[in-house]
């Protein structure tokens, strides 16, 4: 019998069946599914084109105007349509990265550890210690292409992978004892090939679900950017929305569409992502399947 | 105790690199001081005179050192508290200026966190208790979503509804510049509905952390073994759900309301800057963008220390906490 | 069994929505915060004495928990510093006038000394009488400490001597009229309480804010700070208000232009967006406003890159851009378009050349400057893209402040017409301090610069175009960013420079502006609006569109000029 035939196989198509079936997740499936068709079919389902400054500013909800004119003459339901790709994009983008750095990061700490465990664990407690938001307020100003997008990526990427390291690397420690791997050692595998091949795939859940969190988390971290006013504040992005709609006097005027239309679809995106991964912890954790 | 040790030293080797950190990020970026505060003087469209411009590098005293020089030097006066004096508020010292601004983070973030703490948990408790059931359901889906929408939202929300609309409560700002700042009975009559607000925006999803958190953990320890066991062996359901399923639960938020506490002083940024709070965070985010270094520099300094000494106290609380956490660390 | 808990629970629930409730109720008396001054109705607030009790005005200071800083000098001093100083002359910012106010004469007796002749009878608000000495120590108090020089008044001042107790002399090194205004308009300070102080750099003055002024210090705090009448003062009896009120703005800017539509300024200076809607119509008997001209916007181009160093390329571009929209999208359409000339028109027509056509207001013709592009040398190629002189189709960055939205908007603008030309832009938001540097260092292709506006028309010309205000591209330039260096230019300066007389001075601003319309060395687009914003429910007399009698940042002649309403 080798190692490979004892593994337990999580990546079965059970997986689907477990996750269809816990009633959040599928909520959560069907919202995202909603969103990315949304991002995708934007020209086709935004009545106007998002940049067209040629309509009155601050109209109120109309015919015309699903949710009337932003302050400077932008049709708020264009711009919301169009603003779900800049909060998928960089959502997806940024917390790819990020995933991708503190799985690089915590599983070489956790199953390596000594001398290279210290190191990285210490990069990971400093990564933890400075505060996020001053950190990209301050990068902001350092990464060179000030106000693109790309900027925004990498300083929630930059911020943003610390937490989930340290978890990959607490999960891999209990994992590394376990009697298959020390089987797979022993039949002389590779590091690498210990770590990708024979652990990760058990750590599957964990690593999606952080990086379904990671991409909730920049998602909310680009709207919060934006809404500080760091970033280009003319990228259409929710987030751009609301520091519109707080500097063009919405609240005065009483435009409360302008504020409430961006704020929502946050949620909603948020709330969809958050779902599925209640289903994604009830894949790993049966307790907290649905009988 | 070699648990203890290897902690404190961690600390004390993390406190150095977060320091130096701190000491590098803002130089980094280059960029003038003395052009960011005459900017805000002269106001965004004016020109800025070229005779200020020499007149504040004179004054804020920018140093030409060389960088190593400038780091031995700031490491040596964070050593001995001697935190300079910002730029911002020139000839005010850093000292004087944070010391104004953190009683109002304190006090706004810490009450916050103690019942968004209390009210989680406790409210977390009972949905475990509750689980499978419509309430469960109810109260975590409705949580979950509360907890996504985005806090300045939340704050501009409430801003328009309170204060703008019904008039109810100021909308912005600490106090009303009637009394001077003091710790006096009149002076909190007068800044107390200034903090309704801000701590209402806090509390709406301040709690769902801990909620979510204190559900899982309880419905994971109500499930091991050691529970199946006291409930066969005939413990009453409230016995086990204190007992054996919230105490072992708690564990998890515990730690994790130390690390809150840690984070006090930085994470309040976007919550003073929607309200206009007068706490540090807000004055972070004004040092950062007037890249006024000594002021940054401290606060942050202050940030890491607090979180270090957060994360070293929940760590330290596990190991007493939980003896398998101890013994895990020595295996 | 979890009966009791459940109850537990429910009466705490049912504790904190009682207590909520409560400390709703609480507040629902007092109008919320802010003292609830509200509006009031007209003469509400007249006293026995027949002046208005209070004024509620702007912020204060530029920090978000202000400190108590007097030092009129210091670059942290706190704003309202005019309601304890006095200047020795007030230059109308509006029309350039110069009125007097601690000096009553002044004469250049030769082109390096300067004799000012002050005020007799004034006394300090400690009791203390004012004299000439103190005139003379504060120019040498300048002179002796750089950090304090916030107006340039130092370099090449010489000394300062009171020759009488009503003369003073100041002595430069250099021919110096032209920079008459700078030293006409310096605060004085007392040299009873500054003698003394042992640095004057971080002397702010807490206990000892003693000034000529109109007002004196009743009290600070972060969220206001209040000044009262001076009964003593030279000028008491135009004084009709008792209590001028300055209140901390909000950082956000919403909240505060809520307090303004309410009427709870009676004079503020703010952004506001759509201001007939959200302030006039509010109370369109009282609530004015006026946005007089400030200095011009330009678009800086760097010159020492092709291809902004060929003339013809820079005068092509410079009817290719509509400034129109420019003026809607940077200032909502309250600003105006700015003339190639640099002045600010209408107020400096006086200066206006009147050989050059249309007053220097250049038309928006892409056609035109698409024919004048190419015929420079510059063409299209297939794709529509303009291509260098290189071959390579022609790319620019323009850098423009982070956060400064109608700025931003500007230059989306600017990139749309420079699009119809087929050149690519891209527009790039460093934040303020990065972009300054680079500004000065010449690290950019095109961004706005602030120039000009000024009453002294040597420092309007001089800053951006005079040779020695540049610097090699890595340097820091004073103030000629672009770096503009031509002989013919210096050389009108230098002329500028040496006239006192007004009418000498004319025909050779003449010439800089025909500089600036041949040459186009950069392209003022529109002028930076002063917002002014006022009530005339408590006080009347403030300045407008239909009476223009002081700039709106000429605080000294406002507060003097005004008339109680009875109601």
């Amino acid at each position: 019998m080798t190692a490979a035939a004892l593994r337990p196989r999580a990546r079965a198509p059970q997986w689907f069946t477990i996750l269809w079936r816990n009633k959040k997740a599928r909520f959560g499936m069907l919202l995202l599914l909603a969103f990315v068709l949304l991002a995708l079919l934007a020209p086709v389902l935004a009545p106007y084109d998002p940049r067209d400054r040629s309509f009155a500013g601050g109209l109120p909800p109309s015919a015309e105007h699903w949710f009337g004119t932003t302050g400077k003459g932008y049709d708020v339901a264009s711009q919301a349509i169009f603003g779900a790709r800049t909060s998928l994009v960089i959502g997806l983008v940024a917390g790819a990265i990020a995933t991708t750095i503190s799985l690089l990061v915590g599983m070489t700490a956790g199953y390596l550890g000594g001398m290279v465990d210290e190191v990285l664990s210490f990069v990971t407690n400093l990564a933890l210690v400075v505060p996020a938001l001053p950190l990209m307020i301050t990068l902001a100003a350092y990464v060179p292409g000030g106000g693109s997008e790309w900027m925004v990526i990498i300083v929630i990427s930059i911020t943003g992978w610390a937490g989930a390291a340290r978890l990959k690397r607490a999960q891999i420690l209990t994992l590394r004892n376990r009697e298959y791997i020390q089987a797979a050692r022993m039949a002389g595998d590779g590091t690498f090939h210990v770590i990708f091949r024979e652990i990760a795939p058990n750590m599957t859940s964990l690593i999606v679900v952080g990086f379904i969190g990671a991409v909730g988390g920049a998602i909310g971290a680009e709207a919060g950017l934006a809404f500080l006013g760091i970033g280009n504040p003319d990228t259409i992005s929710w987030g751009t929305m609301l520091y519109w709609a707080n500097t063009d006097g919405a609240l005065l005027t009483g435009a409360f569409a302008r504020l409430v239309v961006p704020g929502l679809l946050l949620a909603l995106l948020t709330t969809a992502l958050t779902f599925v991964n209640f289903g994604v912890d009830a894949l790993s954790n049966p307790h907290l399947r649905e009988p | 105790m070699a648990y203890f040790a290897r902690r404190i030293g961690f600390f004390l080797l993390t406190l150095w690199g977060a320091v130096t950190l701190n000491f590098l990020i803002p130089r980094l970026s280059g960029g003038d001081p003395a052009q960011a505060i005459l900017q805000r003087i002269a106001g965004k469209e004016a020109r800025v005179d070229p005779a200020q411009l020499a007149a504040v590098r004179a004054m804020l005293g920018v140093p030409d050192e060389p960088l190593w020089r400038q780091y031995l030097d700031y490491l040596g006066n964070m050593a001995s508290g001697n935190f300079g004096v910002s730029y911002t508020y020139f000839p005010y010292s850093v000292s004087e200026v944070i010391g104004e601004a953190v009683p109002w983070t304190i006090v706004l973030v810490g009450v916050t966190l103690v019942l968004s703490f209390a009210i989680g948990t406790l409210l977390g408790t009972w949905v475990a208790w509750r689980r499978g059931t419509t309430f469960d359901s109810v109260l975590t889906v409705t949580s979950a979503f509360v907890g996504t929408l985005p806090f300045f939202w939340i704050a501009l929300v409430l801003i328009y509804v309170f204060a703008i609309t019904l008039g109810w409560l100021p909308p912005s700002g600490g106090f009303s510049g009637l009394l001077e700042p003091a710790p006096t009975a009149a002076f909190v009559a007068d800044a107390w509905p200034y903090f309704i607000l801000p701590a209402a925006a806090i509390m709406i999803t301040g709690p769902i952390g801990w909620l979510l958190g204190m559900r899982n953990n309880m419905v994971q320890s109500l499930g091991e073994d050691f529970a199946r066991f006291g409930r066969a062996k005939g413990l009453s359901n409230r016995r086990l759900a204190i007992a054996y399923g919230a105490r072992v639960a708690i564990l998890p938020n515990v730690t994790g309301f130390a690390l809150a506490l840690g984070g006090l002083i930085g994470g309040t940024v976007l919550v003073e800057q929607t309200f206009n709070y007068p706490g540090t965070g807000r004055l972070l985010l004004e040092a950062v963008s007037n890249k006024d270094y000594p002021l940054m520099q401290t606060i942050f300094l202050f940030i890491a220390v607090g979180v270090l000494v957060a994360n070293l106290v929940a760590d330290v609380l596990y190991g007493v906490l939980d003896p398998r956490a101890r013994r895990r660390e020595a295996a | 069994m979890h009966a009791r808990s459940r109850r537990r629970s429910r009466a705490r629930l049912a504790a904190c929505a009682a207590a909520a409730a409560l400390a709703l109720t609480a507040c629902t008396g007092g109008g919320g915060g802010g003292g609830g001054q509200g509006s009031g109705a007209p003469g509400d607030r007249l006293t026995d004495e027949g002046r208005v009790s209070h004024l509620v005005l702007g912020d204060f200071s530029g920090q978000t928990n202000p400190k108590a800083n007097y030092n009129p000098f210091s670059a942290t001093a706190l704003g309202p510093l005019w309601t304890i100083y006095d200047q020795l002359y007030v230059v109308n910012s509006y029309d350039c006038t110069e009125e007097p106010q601690l000096a009553t004469g002044y004469e250049w007796t030769s082109p390096t000394e300067l004799r000012i002749t002050t005020r007799d009878g004034v006394t300090w608000n400690d009791g203390e009488p004012f004299s000439a000495r103190d005139v003379a120590f504060t120019f040498n108090l300048l002179r002796d400490n750089p950090a304090l020089d916030t107006r340039g008044v130092a370099p090449g001042l010489v000394g300062a001597e009171a020759t009488s107790g009503t003369e003073v002399v100041l002595t430069f090194e250099q021919p110096s009229f032209s920079r008459s205004g700078m030293y006409l308009q310096t605060l004085v300070v007392a040299e009873h309480v500054w003698a003394d102080v042992d640095d004057p750099v971080t002397f702010t003055a807490e206990d000892a804010a003693v000034g000529t002024g109109a007002f004196t210090v009743k009290s600070f705090n972060p969220q206001r700070f209040t000044v009262e009448r001076n009964p003593d003062s030279w000028r008491a009896d135009t004084v009709v208000v008792d209590e001028p009120w300055f209140e901390k703005a909000d950082a956000g800017g919403q909240v505060d232009q809520l307090k303004l539509a309410r009427g709870e300024y009676d004079n503020n200076s703010m952004y506001v967006p759509d201001i007939e809607e959200t302030y006039v119509a509010k109370d369109p008997e009282h609530h004015h406003y006026w946005f007089p001209s400030g200095s011009p916007i330009s678009l800086f181009m760097n010159l020492e890159q092709a291809p902004f160093d060929d003339v013809e390329f820079r005068r092509a571009i410079s009817v290719g851009l509509d400034r129109v929209a420019l003026t809607e999208d940077a200032g909502s359409g309250y600003v105006e378009v700015a003339s190639q000339t640099l002045l600010v028109l209408p107020g400096q027509s006086d200066w206006l050349d009147p050989t050059i056509p249309d007053e220097g207001y250049l038309p928006y013709d892409p056609d035109a400057a698409d024919a004048a592009l190419t015929a420079a040398g510059y063409a299209l190629d297939d794709s529509g893209r303009r291509l260098g002189k290189d071959g390579e189709p022609m790319r620019f960055s323009f850098i423009t402040p982070q956060g400064w939205s109608d700025w931003t908007a500007a230059a989306n603008s600017l990139k749309d017409d420079f699009d119809a030309l087929g050149i690519q832009v891209t527009v790039e938001t460093p934040e303020f301090p990065t972009l300054e540097q680079d500004r000065l260092v010449g690290n950019f292709d095109m961004t706005f610069g602030v120039r000009a506006g000024q009453c002294s028309m040597f420092q309007n010309y001089d800053e951006p175009l005079g040779s020695a205000n540049a610097a090699p591209i890595g340097e820091r330039a004073t103030t000629n960013e672009v770096r503009w260096s031509d002989a013919h230019t210096d050389d009108l300066l230098a002329q500028l420079a040496g006239t006192p007389d007004a009418d000498e001075q004319k025909p050779i601003v003449h010439q800089l502006q025909q500089v600036m319309v041949d040459e186009v060395p950069f392209i003022p687009l529109w002028y930076g609006g002063k917002w002014f914003e006022f009530t005339t429910k408590n006080v009347t007399g403030w300045p407008s569109a239909e009476d223009p009698h002081a700039g709106p940042d000429n605080q000294h002649l406002i507060f003097t000029r005004l008339t109680p309403v009875t109601g």
